[in-house]
């Protein structure tokens, strides 16, 4: 009986001896860097009825902060970068654009005076909702405030006054200090 | 029992008379196998005659004809041995009984008096009342025995907590393998199939050290075991249908016995569910699937024995789409909403955030029983173990997981039992494990686990003493050797700011762009020690107490993780500084079998004290692209836990009984002076069962009270509100309110071609369709549990 026995437990071991001889490689496992984070968040603001035009930038080391003309118009156009590789920068917009109907950006802004509406040549999704890529920005009075940015991934409404009345999840959401002068 | 019986008259039928003289003598002793003591009164039948042995154990039988007999065996508290002879060719025979009934592993279901340890306070859940949880899971079924409550994250993913740990701190054996799934995590639940296992014992204690020394709360042992019966075959479906979830399981069963003693066993289970549904609303993409096999073909006999065990399970377990979300913003606004954010129509399809698990274990296992000394096992496992977790992703990653991690370990082990002596029993062995984890890098997702090897060895020996018939003391001592292996990129700024830089320099082997590669290569050397003891008296009263040491090591998580938890939306920090945890617990037990007439009381308390206690708090928050993101540090402290489990029976009448229990946990970290987060609220289990020949039914009310121990965990955030920056409290802190829901369960068995072969009943969970949360599901913050749930279940033999 003892025969039987080590007939089966032998074989295990050995099997194991081999398994373990076998995953045992010294490989270094190769770095991931993360893609699809967006690291960078672009407002290009265009004064309307000239080409003046600022590039205001937000990232977790350095945010721009933006200088506006009291009484005026800008074009607010939103990019989204992937810098993580700095030799391969994505523009994350294109996608976003391309799965308009899942993506809304929204702005909330302490400042007062200072409205939005989405601009003529806007991206529209296929319910006919304009997603707020590019914004047409009216200023009041010289003030200072915040500009609060949102992109929101699978809303469960387009339409609302706050950030609150879309649901989905918050992909991103960044500050800019803006300044009406 | 009625099936050995009938066995037995088969086995008699086997030999023939024939016309010979009948003039043959037998004589020999009835032995106990493991200390050569003869037996007196053993019984000995053949045919219609029974003979017992004298007081020197031996017997004489006379007037045999010249012809083969089966000659059963019988001993008090032996196991019954049935022994073919041929009386052309034999005159003298002794025979050997096996009177240790629990070492031989033939678990007696009706018994309960058959513990795994002899001062530890255990529990079992026999095969029937696992009938009642097979369209569900192991953790759910577990929640019947007080002191054991669950971890869920939403309501397939249950996690056993025993008196208010969890996780890495508790051992699961899996038919005698200790599970290894990635159990570290709070939202990874055990992948086994509750269908698999013939019973489920927790020891609640972390006194069992021949499983491990770092069970700081216990251990749960699972098991499944081949017939010891010969020349059958027999088995059993059963198919459960759900209303909620609107799905059903469906498993099987098949157990053979052969003649020859070899014995086999296969069983498979699948389940397939859709949204569950809460009293006010769908809990949408909740739905899950899972299928699982297993089979065991192995011989056990008296002095030997092999087995072989596989097992499959594969699950796709979908999580509430409400509880993905980006941001603190995302997570305020779900607190502040009473209906999670996201409610779609009932639906199948589990898209994600959802969890794809395979599990596979396979073992051999054997052993050998020595005359007058004990028993050698020897066992191998390799597991498999692969787990898949999908967020919400974008563009091509969409249907990539963001966590692929592949777990292998190879363990063996081996002890030998000191048996021969049954009032000084011994056991030495050793444990040796082997285990590799490699994540897959095209998630493009950086790895939350990195990729490590692990190797431990463990040695233990153990001894049980029996003072007199009424005290039994035992006492084991246990070594443990664990290295972590592993090979980790570092952001080169993490590393710096975490302090990493000075004196973790030696870890860097190699360098990616702004990545470090680190080679953290830990050794830890732990001591763990039990004492304990069991005393009988009075009226079938027993008093159980146990002291012990355990160490645990800091998982793989704690260690390592050094970012976003994206699904959780919360940056969760390890540190590579850690040592082990180290747990003094003391623990007793008071049963009371006969409780003034009035029942049977077991009262546990339990009091540990654990240094290094390593738990999550948060500490900062930090500014993301994706807005606010609080920080989540591991930390070790040190906590005392505390508390007591009370189980009450008494039979009202001979078919009515009541059955009460009530589970209460103090836990508190001693250097913040603060309550620990994430301790089960005290609760009651009530029953009120009616039972008789054929009719079963039973009535449960579940009552948790609100915990109102936690640490304030709340932190700020600046919102816009009506144009105006405000700051708002995120409360997650806050636990939820008492409730109680109300289950009822009913069956009856039917005569279809054999005695009760037929089960029908019914089930009706939450019956009162209760909106509630608990505190324990870390969906609380989205949803509620799960509604009304109507459940048909069929059970048949054959």
């Amino acid at each position: 009986m003892k025969t039987q026995f080590f007939k089966l437990v032998v074989p295990a071991i050995f099997l194991l001896c081999v398994s373990i001889s076998c995953s045992d490689d010294d490989d270094n496992p190769d770095a991931i860097n993360e893609e699809e984070t967006i690291t960078t968040v672009l407002l290009v603001v265009t004064e309307e009825g000239t080409t003046n035009v600022d590039t205001y930038t937000w990232t977790e080391s350095d945010q721009d902060d933006i200088v506006l003309d009291a009484d005026s118009t800008y074009n607010f156009k939103i990019q989204f970068l992937d810098q993580s590789d700095p030799t391969d920068v994505e523009d994350i917009t294109e996608e976003v654009i391309e799965e308009k109907d899942e993506h809304f950006v929204f702005y909330e802004t302490t400042t007062s005076g200072l409205t939005f509406a989405s601009a003529s040549d806007d991206t529209i999704d296929s319910d006919s909702v304009a997603i707020n890529i590019s914004t047409d920005w009216e200023t009041g009075d010289a003030t200072t405030g915040i500009i609060r940015a949102y992109l929101i991934h699978e809303p469960t409404t387009k339409t609302g006054s706050s950030r609150d009345d879309f649901g989905g999840e918050t992909d991103i959401e960044v500050d800019f200090n803006v300044t009406i002068q | 029992m009625i099936r050995r019986a009938w066995l037995i008259v088969l086995l008699f039928g086997i030999h023939v008379l024939s016309g010979q003289q009948c003039d043959k003598t037998l004589v020999g002793k009835v032995i106990d196998f493991h200390d050569g003591v003869p037996l007196e009164s053993a019984i000995i039948q053949y045919n219609n005659t029974i003979i017992k042995t004298d007081q020197d154990g031996g017997y004489r039988i006379s007037g045999l004809c010249p012809t083969a007999y089966a000659f059963t065996i019988s001993h008090e508290n032996c196991n019954e041995r049935v022994i073919t002879l041929d009386m052309k060719e034999v005159t003298q025979n002794d025979f050997y009984l096996e009177h240790h009934y629990t070492d031989l592993d033939e678990v007696d279901l009706a018994s309960s008096q058959n513990k795994v340890t002899n001062s530890q306070v255990e529990e079992k859940l026999s095969r029937k009342e696992l009938d009642n949880y097979s369209n569900l899971s192991i953790g759910d079924a577990l929640k019947e025995i007080s002191g054991v409550t669950t971890l869920t994250s939403g309501n397939t993913i249950v996690k056993p907590v025993i008196q208010g740990v969890h996780s890495s701190r508790i051992i699961i054996l899996n038919n005698g393998v200790r599970q290894e799934d990635q159990e570290w995590g709070e939202e990874h639940a055990p992948n086994m199939d509750i269908n698999a296992f013939d019973q489920i014992k927790v020891i609640k204690g972390s006194g069992a050290l021949q499983y491990g020394g770092n069970a700081i709360g216990g251990v749960i042992i699972a098991e499944n075991k081949l017939t010891a019966l010969r020349d059958t075959i027999f088995g059993k479906s059963q198919l459960a249908a759900s209303d909620n979830g609107r799905g059903g399981a469906i498993n099987s069963g098949v157990s053979i016995g052969l003649k020859n003693g070899w014995a086999g066993k296969i069983q498979g289970t699948a389940k397939y569910f859709g949204d569950s549904e809460a009293p006010d609303y769908v809990l949408s993409n909740t739905g899950h699937r899972e299928q699982s096999f297993s089979a065991a073909f192995g011989r056990r006999e008296f002095i030997y024995g092999v087995e072989s065990y596989y097992s499959f399970y594969n699950a796709t377990q979908g999580i509430l789409r409400a509880s993905h979300i980006g941001n603190v913003g995302d997570l305020v606004r779900a607190i502040n909403n009473d209906f999670p954010l996201v409610i779609n129509d009932f639906g199948y399809t589990i898209d994600a955030p959802r969890q794809e698990t395979q599990h596979h274990l396979a073992k051999i296992k054997g052993y050998k029983r020595f005359k007058n000394f004990g028993k050698l096992n020897l066992q191998y496992s390799f597991q498999y173990n692969n787990r898949k977790e999908f967020d919400i992703r974008r563009g091509d990653d969409k249907d990539k997981p963001s966590l692929d991690l592949e777990l292998i370990t190879h363990s063996i082990e081996s002890n030998f039992l000191f048996d021969s002596s049954d009032n000084f029993k011994k056991n030495v062995g050793f444990q040796f494990s082997y285990q590799t984890n490699t994540p897959n890098p095209d998630t493009g997702v950086r790895r939350l686990i990195p990729d490590y090897k692990k190797t431990g060895i463990g040695a233990f020996a153990l001894t049980e003493f029996k003072v007199n018939d009424q005290l039994t003391l035992d006492a084991g001592l246990r070594y443990d050797f664990l290295n972590i292996n592993a090979k980790k990129f570092y952001e080169k700024d993490f590393w710096e700011e975490r302090g990493y830089d000075t004196g973790f320099e030696d870890l860097i082997i190699d360098e990616e762009s702004d990545q470090w590669l680190t080679n953290p290569d830990f050794d830890y050397n732990s001591i763990s020690v039990s004492g304990g003891l069991n005393y009988i008296y009075g009226n079938r009263n027993t008093l159980f107490f146990s002291v012990s040491v355990a160490n645990r090591a800091p998982n793989p998580v704690e260690l390592f993780s050094d970012g976003l938890h994206h699904s959780a939306a919360i940056i969760e920090l390890g540190d590579l500084r850690f040592d082990q945890e180290q747990a003094l617990k003391f623990s007793l037990g008071s049963e009371h079998n006969d409780f003034f007439d009035l029942g049977s009381l077991v009262i546990s308390p339990y009091l540990s004290r654990i240094r290094n206690f390593i738990l999550l708090e948060p500490t900062e928050v930090e500014l993301t692209t994706r807005g606010a993101f609080p920080v989540w540090e591991y930390k070790q402290t040190d906590a005392v836990l505390y508390g007591i489990d009370i189980d009450y029976s008494i039979d009202v009448l001979e078919s009515l009984k009541f059955n009460t229990g009530f589970s209460y946990v103090y836990g508190q970290d001693t250097i913040a002076n603060e309550p620990l987060i994430s301790i089960p609220a005290p609760s009651f289990r009530s029953e009120i069962l009616w039972k008789d020949k054929r009719w079963i039914a039973r009535l449960v009310n579940s009552t948790v009270l609100k915990q109102n121990r936690y640490p304030d965990n709340d932190f700020e955030i600046d919102i816009i509100e009506n144009n105006i920056l405000t700051t708002e409290t995120v409360a997650l802190s806050e636990t939820p309110m008492a409730y109680t829901v109300f289950d009822v369960f009913g069956s009856y068995v039917f005569d279809l071609w054999q005695a009760k072969d037929l089960t029908i009943g019914a089930s009706i969970t939450n019956i009162f369709d209760a909106s509630y949360r608990d505190y324990m599901n870390r969906q609380r913050f989205y949803a509620d549990n799960v509604g009304r749930n109507i459940t048909l279940n069929i059970n048949f033999k054959f």
